[in-house]
């Protein structure tokens, strides 16, 4: 009995022990958990030492981290890297306000810009907390590579997730940007690699990890500057890492889908100098150069030069971020940014009386007259002038710009208003607007930016940069009308559209800022209307001409543009570039002896000119002369090395001629400057097939079936315009505002888009109410002869 | 007083069996198979062996409920642990209470299940610091909200860029408490935050950010 007594008390104790000991494991483990969570402070520390304790606080999260994407991969589907391609401690990265102690004035600017806001917004949060929701938080490593790429490298967005997220309301902190170390291929989606956070080095050019003292930074500044900044911190490839992005198969379960590509509309415009076929030319300028303008700082800043400093604002087109959060600085730059003048010009080009076929243009240049009663169709040409990317290059489906157009009596009565907000906030349904509709798998508007949804893109919409669009806007003078008549057309933005502000907030929100980003109003007498003095902002009349050319070539009316940039070459016989859209309008409606024509003289005027010579290469191929083609071709690229498009098409040329050692160097010189390009993959999938190299074969055919468009996606788009007239009649390229009553635009000669959203398009492509051909013959033959004659 | 009789110690671990049968059946599937285990006849008969028994049996069974209430643990659905120790600048332990317990009840929206109160304490020393987080789904925004401004009284001060719509206050506890408040909207659902600190020598002002950052990241997470 004494002895099982005994025995008893013994397990007891046994088992309090046990209890205890296991007690004390826990706690144990509790603190080691919480030494694994980042410290609010991270001071300077050895390499070794951060190595060491980057390792265990890794070892400790991958643990539980959820490599759904698969194994030591943690940040896809999204990009972002990190040099030892493992977790780090979000303490690691030395605080904005460690920063702000010697760079007030970056601090000040970064505090409001978009990218110290680039999770926390309400604007943000919305969209990809829908995702985390339907999909899980891993998928949003696709998202947070850009948009806060310390919880992807932290390994934060894991189920249960045990890193402290105070970080969230940094964004992206200075020691983001400037950890970056390298960058990946222009692939975006956080195409950077980030280094282990350090703002100094030593005096081996060692990376110092942490936050080091003042002291030591002030005392050895060149080290400083060393640490956190690089060279390509200034170039747009830098930028391209997060402003181009896809959405990759492993999140939307479908297929490579093109999200935005801001950095390839800025490589395409003018201001790259890469590419020759640009409309117009300027000076190169990067993105730094038009976001990041340097001013003479007003706080302590150690990080000017000469007096400036680049401003870290980053002043864009988001007016609601700072409407949201009170940064009332950073709303007035925003607006002065996008109000300088420079981006767009607004030009009443030109009205045509209903019943006639004369046009009168450009408007302010030639004396007409107006009556009560006269149907007039006005043609509003709206510039992409000094933009270096798209009108608006990112997320179209979300901001919203538009064209609003007016006309009013003396007494300020409206006659005709295209473009009103209505009652609820949102946008009159007819309006021109500059934005896009993606769809789903059920033609279905993707709403709520759930970009994982997105299988094709029902109407997209913008001006590209350096383009032109001309929109056309039909009223009828009233028989009592007050003159004169006011007509204004702008161009507005808001930032965001209402119904998305209505899912963030619901509908009991203030309103958002409408901005307007250009505008020009003329004044219409009734009755004559001599010739005016043009405004300063306006264009010379040779550049209406041409833009107005522009447009109607992107609107596929062939004889149109040919008239126009005849104009232009008839007040500018010297504008070489006046002659090459000829010949390139010629090409396009497949009249390639008339743009041989145009384009010889483009050549006299300027020899050698990449632009002509790009066309008239192509004219070569057509005309079955492969060697002038091919040579036309290497000038070109030997001017313009970055090209994509001579590239592309050197390459085929060679292919063709069977060369295709020099296809593949092409071929692979057009990926460098563009992974995503289709034929490259298209190309080199045969190639090197033929050359003996399966694997990369078989690497560039697989990347062309991910990155090919989907045949089957325009299904989608159109169950959506089927349901949706109003984006249908603004979905085809040449289509008239009215709000004239149906039973009135059927009695108009035939063509032309109606109130009811039907198309007047004829089944040639082209409205039914052009000119007769044998007036835009007349028009066109000229070309030719001059071109002969030049030649 | 010695047992004697093995059929009283039957009756007792009978007594237990029944006991832990009836109060967890869920939670107690393992506590029966571990009495048996000690509840034999040939287990001592002493009172000292009664009361170890009983404390074995207690241990053991508290000790399974324990982990399987651990096992069970539910985290804040807003904050995680880590967040909530880098704001109240220490480790801390939480509790969560959801509104709605049966997840499965059609009579409620997905949003209303997710109602909860969560609230993490941290204790150093004698210094107690609380964050106490409350989300509840309202129907009409505009009337119900009314009431949970009114948590803050008329002195509240407005607070822009959290939620729809927020405001601030503070107040005075008993015993030195302070407390800094936040009571703000997403949409549909209203939700409050408070840190409290029983040091009166506390930093309001330290304490009111504190309180605004909680109360972004749980906006942020409700939108």
């Amino acid at each position: 009995m004494k002895l099982q007594s005994r025995r008893v008390v013994v397990a007891t104790v046994a088992l309090l022990a046990i209890f205890c000991a296991a007690l004390r494991t826990s706690l144990a483990r509790s603190q080691e958990e919480s030494k694994a969570q980042p410290q609010p402070q991270y001071p300077a520390q050895s390499p070794s030492q951060q190595e060491s304790d980057r390792k265990a606080y890794a070892d400790k999260v991958r643990e539980s981290y959820d490599f759904r994407f698969g194994p030591n991969n943690i940040s896809i589907p999204g990009n972002a890297a990190i040099e030892g391609n493992d977790f780090i401690q979000p303490g690691a990265f030395p605080k904005a306000t460690y920063c702000a102690t010697c760079h007030a004035q970056a601090y000040s600017h970064w505090r409001q810009a978009l990218h110290s806001n680039s999770f926390r917004t309400p604007f943000y949060r919305t969209s990809v907390n829908i995702l985390r929701r339907t999909k899980g938080i891993e998928f949003t490593r696709h998202c947070e590579s850009c948009h806060n790429p310390i919880a992807v490298v932290s390994g934060g967005l894991t189920q249960d997730s045990r890193v402290d997220r105070g970080f969230d309301q940094d964004g992206l902190t200075c020691l983001t940007c400037h950890a970056v170390q390298k960058l990946q291929p222009t692939v975006g989606n956080g195409g950077f690699i980030l280094g282990v956070p350090s703002v100094m080095v030593d005096e081996n050019g060692n990376r110092i990890p942490g936050e080091v003292p003042y002291e030591q930074i002030m005392s050895h500044p060149e080290r400083h500057s060393k640490a956190v900044m690089k060279d390509f911190y200034r170039t747009p490839e830098f930028c391209a890492a997060c402003h181009k992005a896809n959405l990759p198969e492993p999140l939307n379960d479908y297929k490579f889908v093109r999200a935005f590509t801001v950095y390839d509309e800025w490589h395409n415009s003018k201001f790259s100098k890469r590419n020759p076929l640009t409309f117009y030319s300027a000076d190169f300028t990067t993105c730094q150069n038009c976001h990041m303008k340097r001013s003479a700082p007003t706080m302590t800043e150690y990080g000017a030069k000469n007096g400036t400093f680049a401003s870290h604002r980053w002043a864009a087109g988001n007016t609601a971020v700072p409407f949201y959060y009170g940064f009332d600085e950073q709303l007035k730059k925003t607006v002065e940014f996008l109000q300088t003048g420079n981006y767009l010009n607004v030009d009443l080009f030109a009205i045509k009386k209903q019943g006639q076929d004369e046009m009168i243009a450009p408007l302010g240049s030639v004396p007409f007259t107006l009556e009560p009663n006269d149907t007039i169709q006005t043609m509003v040409v709206i510039q992409n002038k000094n933009i270096g990317h798209s009108l608006v290059p990112e997320v179209r489906d979300l901001y919203e710009p538009w064209v609003e157009f007016t006309v009013k009596q003396s007494d300020g009565t409206e006659i005709y208003h295209s473009g009103f907000l209505k009652p609820d906030g949102s946008l009159d349904t007819r309006a021109h607007s500059f934005t896009n509709r993606p769809v789903d798998e059920n033609g279905v508007f993707v709403d709520n930016h759930k970009v994982f949804t997105i299988h094709s893109v029902a109407y997209d919409n913008t001006i590209q940069a350096g383009r032109s669009v001309m929109v056309r806007y039909e009223f009828k003078i009233p028989p009592n009308a007050k003159g004169p008549l006011s007509v204004t057309a702008r161009v507005n933005y808001r930032h965001l559209r209402q119904s998305y502000l209505n899912n963030i907030f619901g509908t009991d929100h203030p309103a958002y800022p409408v901005i307007e980003i250009a505008s020009r109003t003329r004044t219409l007498n009734l009755g004559d209307n001599p010739a005016t003095e043009p405004d300063p902002q306006d264009n010379p009349d040779w550049m209406r001409w041409n833009n107005y050319g522009i447009a109607n070539l992107d609107q596929l009316q062939y004889a149109e543009a040919v008239d126009a940039f005849n104009q232009v070459v008839a007040l500018r016989p010297d504008y070489a570039d006046g002659f090459t859209n000829i010949g390139l309008t010629e090409m396009e409606w497949e009249k390639y002896g008339s743009a041989r024509g145009s384009l010889h003289v483009a050549l006299s005027l300027a020899n050698d000119n990449a632009r002509a010579l790009y066309y008239m290469a192509l004219v070569e191929r057509r005309s079955g002369h492969p060697d002038a083609e091919v040579a036309d071709l290497e000038k070109v690229v030997a001017q313009y090395p970055l090209s994509r498009d001579a590239r592309r098409e050197l390459g085929k040329s060679y292919y063709r001629q069977g060369k295709s050692e020099q296809a593949v160097q092409q071929f692979e010189a057009l990926q460098a400057i563009d992974p995503d390009d289709v034929t490259a993959h298209y190309n080199l999938s045969i190639l090197y097939a033929r050359m003996g190299m399966p694997e990369k074969a078989a690497e560039q055919s697989a990347q062309f079936a991910n990155k090919k468009v989907d045949p089957g996606a325009p299904t989608y788009s159109l169950d959506f315009l089927l349901k949706h007239p109003e984006i249908s009649t603004e979905s085809v390229p040449w289509h008239i505002h009215t709000d004239l009553s149906p039973e009135f635009s059927a009695e108009r000669p035939q063509g032309g888009t109606q109130a009811n959203g039907k198309s007047g398009r004829s089944p040639n492509g082209k409205p039914a109410d052009s000119k007769p051909a044998a007036s835009k013959s007349q028009n066109a033959k000229p070309a030719d002869s001059k071109a002969g004659e030049k030649k | 007083m010695p047992f004697t009789s093995r059929n009283q110690t039957s009756a007792i671990c009978r007594g237990i069996l029944q006991r832990a049968r009836f109060r967890r059946k869920w939670r107690s599937h393992l506590a029966p198979q571990r009495a048996l285990q000690f509840c034999t006849p040939h287990r001592s008969q002493s009172l000292v062996a009664l009361i170890c028994t009983r404390l074995l049996f207690l241990f053991a069974f508290w000790s399974v409920l324990f982990g399987l209430a651990a096992e069970a643990r539910q985290t804040c659905p807003w904050l995680n642990e880590a967040t909530a120790a880098g704001f109240l600048d220490g480790k801390v332990t939480s509790t969560v209470s959801f509104a709605i317990k049966d997840k499965t009840n059609a009579n409620y929206s997905d949003t209303e299940k997710n109602d909860a109160t969560c609230e993490f304490v941290r204790h150093q020393g004698s210094l107690v610091m609380s964050l106490r987080i409350e989300v509840e789904t309202i129907t009409g925004p505009s009337d119900s909200f009314k009431s949970y401004l009114a948590r803050c009284g008329p002195h509240a001060a407005a607070l822009t860029a959290i939620g729809n719509e927020a405001v601030a206050c503070g107040f005075d506890g008993k015993k030195n408490q302070v407390s800094e408040q936040v009571v703000s909207r997403v949409r549909g659902r209203a939700f409050t935050v408070r840190i409290t600190s029983n040091s009166n020598s506390s930093d309001r002002g330290v304490l009111r950010d504190k309180t605004r950052g909680v109360a972004e990241q749980v906006a942020g997470f409700l939108f």
